[in-house]
């Protein structure tokens, strides 16, 4: 069986960069009364991750970086 | 290969002055987008700029944004008079910057920074409050997504009460 792609037929409607701005211009605000962790939440990130990077030093946070860094380089590599 | 540490500490070890900025600085705080390239605040002097210049002399470094790809030579450097350098060299792409959006030059950004150990020596990042007042000038919606995280830190760092949870 074809796999479905909801994207196919859901109700589309324009997504321009004007729009794309309107909808995030709220999370550049601070006074709406939301602790960042709220406000980073709403937005969508997932902070399990910030709580294992605080767990690094800024060094071994830099050679996680690298390390992804060169994973995305050899998955770039291995598509051709 | 990059390896973008080993191309701040290349800075350092030619003891140019400089500051790092940008997502390379917001991932030393914790920050979880990853970057592909430094940014730097830097004292773009010639004396400094050729200090830059003798760092990077032997990773065949380029002007990037240059149709050609210019070499960035030592007589580059020797003339100034740039405002911000786009390199790429062999292990990575370096953004040197005379000036930093909402901060101001190279010596506010120095006086806004402190000290991380990195490889044994001591690199200047911005501080935290700096880096997002700079994130927030660029005002670009990845830089949304870096603020959002950088002020959790923040608020994790301050152990200030989340006033916002009910």
């Amino acid at each position: 069986m074809p796999l479905r792609d909801p994207s196919r037929d859901a109700i589309t409607f324009p997504v321009t960069p004007t729009s794309i701005e309107e909808i995030i211009a709220p999370f550049w605000r601070t006074d709406d009364g939301r602790s960042a962790e709220e406000r980073a939440e709403a937005y969508g990130i997932d902070l399990s991750l910030i709580t294992e990077n605080l767990r690094l030093r800024p060094e071994q946070r830099m050679d996680q970086n690298q390390a992804a860094l060169e994973l995305v380089r050899e998955l770039q590599k291995a598509r051709g | 290969m990059d390896n973008l540490k080993d191309l701040v500490l290349r800075l350092h070890s030619q003891e140019c002055r400089f500051v790092v900025v940008g997502g390379f600085c917001a991932v030393s705080w914790g920050s979880s987008l990853m970057t592909r390239d430094v940014d730097v605040a830097c004292d773009m002097s010639p004396s400094n700029l050729i200090r830059v210049w003798s760092a990077l002399e032997h990773l065949h470094p380029v002007h990037r944004m240059t149709p050609t790809r210019l070499p960035f030579t030592r007589e580059l450097a020797e003339k100034g008079g740039v405002h911000n350098l786009y390199l790429s060299t062999d292990i990575g792409q370096l953004d040197l910057l005379g000036e930093v959006k909402g901060l101001g030059s190279f010596a506010i950004c120095l006086e806004h920074s402190e000290p991380i150990e990195i490889g044994g020596v001591a690199i200047r990042v911005l501080t935290l409050d700096a880096l997002i007042i700079a994130k927030r000038a660029m005002g670009r919606p990845r830089d949304l997504h870096a603020v959002l995280e950088l002020e959790v830190i923040r608020e994790r760092r301050s152990g200030v009460p989340r006033e916002g949870r009910k």
